[in-house]
């Protein structure tokens, strides 16, 4: 596999000498900081410098790579985030290399890895079959759910640990306007572990948007798990489109059951502290357009959780967070976001009062 | 057929919209321009000449004009295809339009291209070393005088 993507470097850069690439990247550097009591808070620094090439084939394609290198505190990692050739033949679409993808969910699956998509689409049907092996990511930059002890995260500054070894498949068949502008998507996640069985992981997932009344849609999701037990995650989203100040009005809610995991790392809480799992997150949010250079948005969010003394969902925080960022010419933005974790079930170790924040600024050439 | 008759009305749409926006310039040199599949430097020297220098006739005064005002570079063969990033920097500098950071600093048409895609003016998958046909470079121009009317830079 190694030799491939080796041999596949080459060509790249090969086919690079032949043809004038166009390119263009991103420096931004963000001072996050946080605190979980009154009087101490502890910043961080991290420094990000992003490349990236592309190279139209014709009317039928193109290559694309993109790389990073990133610095934060004593921590630094260089890492090739996207090496991907593009076919179109007709409404058939064929992706192959080291990309981004995502199941219907959007929380489940949604990482980068290298493997093929081939996709098929038209106004009443799209079809598509992504097929991709996760070991060979740089553990420093994707983040897996642990399970059962197989991940570990990427220590040693410099070295570069690959991820756990998984040959992911998905199957996605889709309506994307089938009636009222309603979109439909079922798919089929299946993550094989070639070491241990019992680390493989499955899901299926239904998915519906659509517009409900005039500026007003909704989104739905059901997931299924299996992760040797049966888990079960569903989400719910309302957004209103005002029509004034670019603005947006939403309501969401997420519960994940007892059993139920995701593959990529996440969850609702600020501080990380709870992943989608026998948790319920309710949130609700607006985000407007000030002054045609900065977009404002705020979201609370009320969490219940599972608490470590009888297992019981109770109340666990409210959260906030208020974000903005400033563009006032096209290739330079501001980005300022402060948020606040206050527990609710004060018993609870799990949950402590929190604080965070980050500036950042990011250039783009 | 939908698609075709769409096309015609889109082209027909533009044209009075031209017609009104760019009436120092001849309907001919309009109606030329739609057809292009490969905008020319002095084709496109004559849109963005006149709309500085109205009285300027021919597509190879209008060129000296472009080299002699810095538009477009010395080195432009007057017959040779021009890329969608040389058609973007032509624009910025014809309306004076301002660039982003890198724009300022370079000048270059790489970030005249970035900065007319970033307002959205070309297309988010457009190639900037592709040629570009005279009915974009015509959407291309009619942005751009509607922003410089519109008191925006």
């Amino acid at each position: 596999m190694k030799k491939t993507v080796t041999v596949l470097c080459i060509l790249f850069c090969s086919i690079s000498v032949l043809f004038a690439f166009d390119g263009g990247g991103t420096l931004s550097d963000t001072v996050d900081f946080y605190s979980t009591t009154p009087v101490t808070v502890e910043f961080s620094n991290s420094f990000v410098f992003t490349t990236w090439i592309r190279q139209p084939l014709g009317k039928v394609g193109s290559l694309t790579a993109e790389g990073n290198y990133k610095n934060a505190g004593k921590k630094s990692t260089l890492d090739v985030t996207l090496l991907k050739a593009t076919m179109n033949f007709g409404p058939v679409k064929l992706e192959a290399g080291r990309f981004g993808f995502a199941d219907a969910s959007g929380i489940i699956y949604n990482m980068t890895a290298d493997g093929a998509n081939i996709s098929f689409g038209s106004r009443f049907l799209a079809a598509s079959l992504y097929g991709a092996y996760t070991g060979l990511m740089n553990s420093n930059s994707v983040s897996f759910t642990e399970l059962q002890g197989t991940y570990v995260a990427g220590t040693s500054p410099y070295e570069i640990q690959a991820t756990p070894k998984y040959i992911t498949g998905i199957a996605r068949l889709a309506s994307p306007s089938l009636f009222f502008g309603q979109s439909l998507t079922l798919d089929g996640l299946a993550l094989v572990s070639p070491d241990k069985k019992e680390q493989n992981r499955y899901y299926g997932t239904f998915a519906m948007n659509g517009p409900i009344v005039r500026k007003l849609y909704y989104t739905l999701s059901g997931s299924l798990s299996y992760i040797n037990k049966p888990g079960f995650m569903g989400k719910g989203s309302i957004v209103w489109y005002p029509g004034i100040l670019s603005a947006s009005l939403s309501m969401a809610a997420t519960y994940a059951g007892k059993n139920f995991s995701t593959v990529v790392a996440g969850g609702p809480s600020l501080n990380g502290a709870l992943g989608w799992k026998h948790v319920v997150d309710a949130q609700v949010g607006i985000s407007a357009k000030l002054a045609s250079v900065t977009v404002l948005s705020i979201t609370g969010d009320l969490i219940a959780a599972e608490n470590e003394i009888d297992s019981k969902m109770t109340m666990h925080s409210f959260q906030y967070k208020i974000a903005s960022i400033i563009q006032s010419v096209s290739d330079l933005s501001i980005s300022v976001s402060v948020g606040q974790v206050i527990p609710i079930n004060k018993k609870s170790s799990s949950v402590s009062p929190y604080l965070t924040g980050s500036v950042g600024v990011a250039l783009a050439f | 057929m939908r698609s075709n008759k769409k096309n015609i009305v889109a082209v027909f749409g533009l044209f009075l919209l031209l017609a009104v926006k760019i009436n120092a310039q001849s309907a001919d040199a309009v109606s030329e321009m739609i057809a292009t599949p490969a905008v020319r430097f002095s084709q496109a020297a004559y849109f963005m000449a006149t709309a500085i220098e109205p009285s300027i006739e021919t597509e190879a005064e209008a060129l000296a004009f472009c080299v002699e005002n810095e538009l477009c570079t010395r080195s432009a063969h007057p017959d040779a295809p021009m890329t969608v990033s040389e058609f973007a920097g032509m624009c910025m500098r014809t309306y004076g339009l301002k660039g982003g950071i890198m724009y300022a600093i370079t000048k270059a048409n790489h970030y005249a291209f970035r900065e007319l895609q970033a307002k959205g003016f070309i297309s988010k998958t457009a190639d900037p070393r592709s040629t570009i046909s005279g009915s974009n470079a015509l959407i291309i121009i009619t942005e751009c005088i509607t922003l410089v009317e519109g008191g925006g830079r």
